[in-house]
């Protein structure tokens, strides 16, 4: 069994990125329960996350240049492709079981209960809801959900009246 | 699949645009590249796997048409608009959460960019190693060691927050 004092960073780091084959995974979550010192270096590399995350969302929050909407809106109205360079992409890697692997890694630590938000809640400068504090951040699985209610949602808006 | 796919390609623009941002300082040009890589992504739906990350394979295309425009600008040395961003923005407000995000923003910008595109790919825009792979065309193993000393300079850059190992935050 791999010693918690052993284990890297880099070992911590893909446990948090859902990178971590299954069969180390049971090895960290085991470690988590007996290790405090373990949970503390998870808490810190996922506060770097948080903080990364946070970086230039104000462009986010920008609203879609109109030159940009109409890229789409012109595909969408008149149902045909614009012309231009064809590319030759790689196919991309399959997703694989890692979404499994992720929510294996978000309900141990809610299982757990290790206070992930607590440090930062005290400060009392939070911009996330409580509860997401104390899951594995992991964007992808949110943008996997924001497309399913997108794909859900009104087409796209194209005209005056959006 | 184009009714299906439009309100996706939509919903990931204001990233490709902080993508763009991040790749180029001017903002124009930022749109600019995003608007190639959205006619880009139309010509070649029938390229994308459904199921598969859309993120991912549109910032492939970003990076292919901000690479193309780089060759491009080489032959043009006057052409000022492709200079890298460094991400900085100065955040208003006294609260501690602002004051570290500011930290590291200062300390982002300061990594090297080799350390820099990973970090933004995997962990600000969440995409799997492999993908940022694809995106960087760099080895998968590459990605991984270069994350691990980014973060790790990023971890000697950072002041340790209240709360954490390494002791109180200094005021």
């Amino acid at each position: 069994m791999l010693s918690s004092r052993m284990m890297g960073e880099d070992s911590i780091q893909e446990y948090l990125h859902g990178e971590l084959p299954r069969s180390s995974i049971a090895t960290i979550e085991s470690a988590l329960r007996e290790d405090p010192g373990l949970a503390a270096r998870i808490r810190a590399l996922q506060s770097q996350n948080k903080l990364l995350q946070e970086l230039r969302t104000d462009i986010l929050d920008e609203p879609v240049p109109e030159r940009l909407m109409s890229v789409l809106c012109g595909a969408d109205r008149a149902g045909e492709r614009h012309q231009a360079h064809p590319l030759h992409l790689a196919a991309p890697p399959r997703a694989g079981d890692r979404g499994r692997r992720v929510m294996g890694a978000r309900a141990i630590l809610l299982t757990l209960g290790i206070g992930i938000g607590i440090g930062w809640a005290a400060h009392g400068a939070l911009t996330a809801s409580a509860g997401s504090w104390e899951l594995v951040a992991d964007p992808r699985c949110d943008a996997q959900i924001s497309h399913s209610l997108s794909a859900a949602s009104a087409p796209l808006c194209c005209g005056p009246d959006c | 699949m184009m009714d299906d796919v439009l309100p996706l390609l939509e919903s990931e623009i204001p990233r490709l645009r902080r993508y763009a941002r991040y790749l180029v300082r001017d903002v124009d040009m930022a749109d600019d590249l995003v608007q190639e890589a959205l006619v880009r992504a139309l010509s070649n739906l029938d390229k994308w796997q459904q199921g598969t990350n859309l993120r991912s394979w549109l910032f492939v295309i970003l990076r292919n048409v901000y690479i193309n425009e780089l060759r491009r600008a080489r032959s043009h040395p006057q052409s000022s608009e492709l200079q890298p961003n460094d991400m900085a923005l100065g955040i208003q407000g006294a609260q501690e959460w602002r004051q570290a995000v500011v930290e590291m923003e200062k300390a982002f910008t300061s990594l090297s960019s080799e350390h820099k595109d990973v970090l933004y790919l995997v962990a600000v825009e969440g995409l799997e190693y492999e993908e940022a792979a694809v995106v960087l065309d760099i080895p998968v193993g590459t990605v991984r060691s270069r994350l691990s000393r980014a973060r790790l300079a990023l971890r000697n850059l950072m002041r340790p927050v209240a709360g954490e190992p390494g002791g109180e935050r200094a005021c």
